[in-house]
């Protein structure tokens, strides 16, 4: 296995849609593998054979080359079963207005991207997505929902933060408020431009939970041999105590300079880490200065986890009423 | 097929040319040879320009948010802060690489250097069809050049929407922008002027007997290439110009309304779209990809005849599929936009189109590997730049193919995958092919040869290198590492490939050392180089019938062709018949 740093496969896949999307890209590179090593064994063969020397002449006239015409016969056979075999029955699939899942069945959410967030409204338990105002928009009020609206009243809107149930499937309407963003979930095998000025459906269902996918994505790094761009974001997976029990790091605690300065100084060997949360919402399209830095967090929840953040937020909105009064 | 003579009127001017001051003969000059070392040195210097941006770059990609130490003082302290680079400046630095690279210095290295130089040799015309046309040309785009420079003094420094431009982040960006927009007007009226020279030329100026199908390949390739630029070029100029209305006639071309920028709305009419934009400009962007390749493949055609000592083989092959790769390359545009939003109608036309573009590209391929078949090779700098650039440039067409795969293109569009193949294409590619083209024309130019060891010395480290860049690029790719990134540590999931970039940075650098190989090489040379005649490499093509270097008007004699471009056979004297050669014709 490589050190850390030099992953050089495909990230791991928590959706129900990826499986086919890897298997697509994976047939394809081996297929772009096989052509480039036949080439390069014909190419290689030629140079030595064919090298200029003492004794050794040019043939002018050659045979015509059958081998060079079944050669591109096969990639045309396989380059049309690739694309039409599988992806764009998978596009179709992903992607297609078609396959679109029914607003009952699924789980909507709007999110309204804007320089460097991720604005995250939710209808509530009504359902519907209450009324929104360009003119309302705000630092407050990122959506410019309007709150006299009586759709409005129970919406839900963060920013940020993303909260889905697994197994379910999400619907999400993108808008944005400003440039083009892109709206990237690479363990999720998703990535969808967000054009300012249209409303772009997608959706997708994940099939395994945030504290699955930490737990899967754990690993451990030798202390000497790492810094912290290896480590930037993640949590210590188990306690790590100095020799005198003092705790350097506590399970689930973010790694730091200074956590890591003092594990270095207490000798530590080894630390195993994970993101402390994977599953982060990427823009993938350049949208200004910090677009490096533009980031929510998918938390992708059991129906209970996902019911209780419900409830939370749904007593945060009482709160916040109460004391608008 | 019947030929057109030599412009009457052209050649009766040559021989009747008086001398000129220095200023027309070197600096203002309408002849083709001066034109194309002009083209040649200026896109050079743009290239090590360009080049270096990246090196800037690199460091801040590999090392984030660490001290850029000494370099700091050359960028100023808008651009570094605390020692460290600020976005900003990066997202200036990736900006103009791109442009840079792309618009002033691979283009105008393989069409308006060696197209003007080496075409008019090619197919024995004494010079282009409208010299002071091509002048024009020049200058229009050297002006566009200083357009782009002066752009990084400007307040804010230059553009910093990525050499796409997107709206509507370039509509709003800061006045670089303006800048970037008329230095790309400059430059596309540049290479519409020459494009319209080139086709004119090799339609009316072919010597006689130069039928079509005697034409060498690269003046094809370059026939092509200039229907590229003449057609795809303008939707982009138009696109230069609304943006530029956008920017600073407050139209809103682009801009569909209602948009709220930094918590301000922004007060536009609207009504406008930011996909237009994106459809103009890859309108001209994707042909683009082909003009910045075919000059290449064009050379690399000219010099594996010339150093396996056999005709060409599948000549007619490498024709046709060149003018079909030149047509397809018209309706392939949109698969940069899979991830827009499109439907699967049009995700299967353009991915189907893009699939039967790359037939061509393999036909290509394939007849040059085979051309090998048989051969006697000799390993001449200019042929190991041409050995290299053929297993490079099957990396970067192969990995267009998962792009061009809509459901694949969901993981891997907008990732170092995209810039993995492209620079695979045009890296270790079309630079490739035309460090083989400077090797082998530098004799014809300057009369001398360039030295053979400092010409290995500068491929085999380049070769290894250019893979130590964009290698990793294909890994950090799948791996789902975004592009444009100034910190990649941001992201989690890129954390797992973040070693790469240490990698690929270090490989820039060294392949930035080796290229001082080069640049000594290319100016000992002129004075130290081995003096040589009209024809070292025992070529066959018209240009080496012409003295080294060719006289004002190229020729000593109106030349003739005979035959076939490549006519090499060991049992002709020196192993080739020369196309200007009436013996045995």
């Amino acid at each position: 296995m490589l050190a850390a740093g030099y992953a050089w496969r495909l990230p791991l896949d928590a959706s129900t849609h990826g499986g086919a999307i890897d298997a697509l890209i994976h047939m394809v590179h081996w297929f772009m593998s096989l052509l480039f090593v036949g080439w390069g064994i014909f190419f290689v063969y030629c140079l030595v054979r064919f090298r200029q020397r003492a004794g050794h002449e040019a043939v002018v006239k050659l045979p015509k080359a059958k081998p060079s015409k079944l050669v591109e016969l096969i990639v045309v056979i396989v380059e049309a079963v690739l694309l039409l075999g599988f992806s764009i029955p998978v596009w179709a699939q992903v992607r297609g207005s078609g396959h679109l899942p029914n607003p009952e069945d699924a789980l909507v959410v709007r999110v309204v991207a804007e320089q460097f967030q991720w604005n995250i409204h939710y209808p509530g338990r009504d359902g519907v997505f209450g009324r929104t105002e360009q003119s309302m928009m705000g630092k407050e009020n990122p959506v410019g929902l309007d709150r006299s609206d009586s759709d409005a009243k129970d919406d839900i809107v963060t920013i940020n933060v993303m909260h889905v149930p697994v197994g379910k499937q999400i619907l999400v309407h993108l808008t944005s408020k400003d440039v083009i963003h892109s709206f990237a979930l690479p363990l999720l095998r998703i990535k969808q431009d967000v054009i300012p000025g249209m409303s772009t459906p997608i959706w997708f269902e994940a099939a395994k939970t945030t504290d699955a996918i930490r737990d899967a994505m754990a690993r451990t790094y030798m202390v000497e041999a790492v810094d912290m761009s290896m480590l930037k974001n993640q949590v210590a997976m188990a306690p790590i105590e100095a020799e005198d029990g003092t705790v350097i790091v506590a399970e689930r605690a973010d790694i730091t300079d200074t956590v890591l300065e003092a594990m270095k100084a207490a000798g530590v060997r080894e630390i195993r880490a994970a993101p402390r949360v994977p599953t982060e919402i990427a823009c993938a399209q350049l949208c200004g200065l910090t677009h490096y830095r533009m980031r929510g967090y998918l938390h992708i929840d059991t129906e209970k986890q996902f019911a209780d953040w419900m409830t939370r937020e749904e007593e945060f909105l009482a709160e916040e009423e109460e004391e608008d009064y | 097929m019947t030929t057109t003579a030599v412009h009457p009127h052209a050649a009766a001017d040559h021989e009747a040319h008086h001398e000129l001051g220095w200023m027309r003969r070197y600096v203002f000059s309408t002849d083709h040879k001066v034109i194309g070392i002009q083209y040649g040195v200026t896109a050079l210097l743009f290239l090590l320009f360009g080049f270096c941006l990246m090196l800037a770059m690199r460091w801040q990609i590999a090392y984030p948010l660490k001290p850029l130490g000494i370099l700091s003082a050359i960028f100023g302290s808008e651009n570094v802060k605390n020692g460290v680079m600020v976005p900003e400046f990066y997202n200036q630095l990736g900006a103009m690489h791109g442009t840079i690279m792309i618009f002033l210095g691979v283009v105008p290295l393989g069409v308006g250097a060696f197209g003007n130089y080496v075409v008019p040799l090619q197919i024995g015309a004494p010079d282009m069809a409208f010299p002071k046309l091509n002048m024009a040309s020049y200058w229009v785009y050297f002006v566009g050049g200083v357009i782009m420079i002066v752009s990084f003094f400007v307040p804010q420094g230059a553009a910093q929407s990525g050499w796409t431009s997107y709206a509507p982040l370039a509509s709003i960006a800061p006045l670089g922008q303006t800048y970037w927009l008329i230095g790309m007007i400059f430059l596309i009226t540049s290479s519409l002027l020459g494009s319209v020279n080139f086709i004119v030329t090799i339609v009316q100026l072919r010597a006689p007997g130069m039928t079509l199908m005697r034409m060498p390949f690269f003046v094809w390739a370059q026939l092509v290439t200039s229907f590229l630029l003449l057609l795809a070029f303008p939707p982009l100029e138009v696109a230069g110009v609304l943006q530029l209305m956008d920017r600073l006639a407050g139209s809103s071309f682009f801009d569909p309304g209602g948009l709220v920028v930094s918590g301000e709305a922004r007060l536009t009419s609207g009504g406008g779209n930011p996909l237009l934009w994106q459809h103009l400009f890859w309108f001209l962007a994707h042909p683009e990809v082909y003009v910045l390749i075919l000059p290449g493949l064009g050379i690399i055609a000219e010099v594996i005849a010339n150093n396996t000592r056999k005709p060409l083989w599948g000549y007619k092959s490498l024709v046709y599929s060149t003018i079909f790769l030149g047509i397809m390359s018209f309706i392939v545009w949109a698969h940069h936009m899979f991830i827009t939003g499109m439907g699967t109608t049009m995700a299967a036309f353009f991915a189907a189109t893009t699939m039967i573009i790359s037939i061509p590209s393999i036909v290509i391929l394939t007849a040059f590997l085979i051309s090998l078949w048989g051969g006697s090779i000799r390993f001449t700098t200019p042929m190991l730049f041409a050995l290299g650039f053929l297993p490079m440039f099957a990396i970067g067409g192969l990995t267009g193919l998962p792009l061009g795969l809509p459901a694949a293109d969901i993981h891997l569009h907008d990732t170092y995958y995209v810039i993995g193949h492209f620079h695979y294409v045009v890296a270790p590619g079309s630079l490739f092919a035309l460090f083989a083209g400077v090797y082998y024309w530098y004799p014809k130019v300057t009369g001398r040869t360039m030295s053979e060891f400092l010409g290995k010395l500068h491929f085999w480290p380049s070769f290894v290198l250019m893979n130590g860049i964009f290698l990793p690029m294909m890994f950090m790719g799948l791996g789902g590492a975004l592009r444009r990134g100034y910190d990649p540590t941001e992201y989690v999931h890129s954390q797992a490939t973040q070693g790469w970039n240490v990698i690929s940075s270090w490989s820039a650098w060294l392949l930035g050392l080796v290229q001082i190989v080069f640049i000594i090489n290319f100016f000992l040379s002129i004075k130290a180089g081995k003096k040589v005649g009209a024809n070292p490499w025992h070529a066959t093509t018209l240009e080496w019938s012409a003295p080294s270097p060719p006289p004002h008007g190229n020729f000593d004699e109106a030349p003739q062709a005979y035959r076939d471009p490549y006519d090499y056979d060991p049992a002709a004297r020196n192993g080739f018949r020369a196309q200007a050669d009436p013996a045995e014709a």
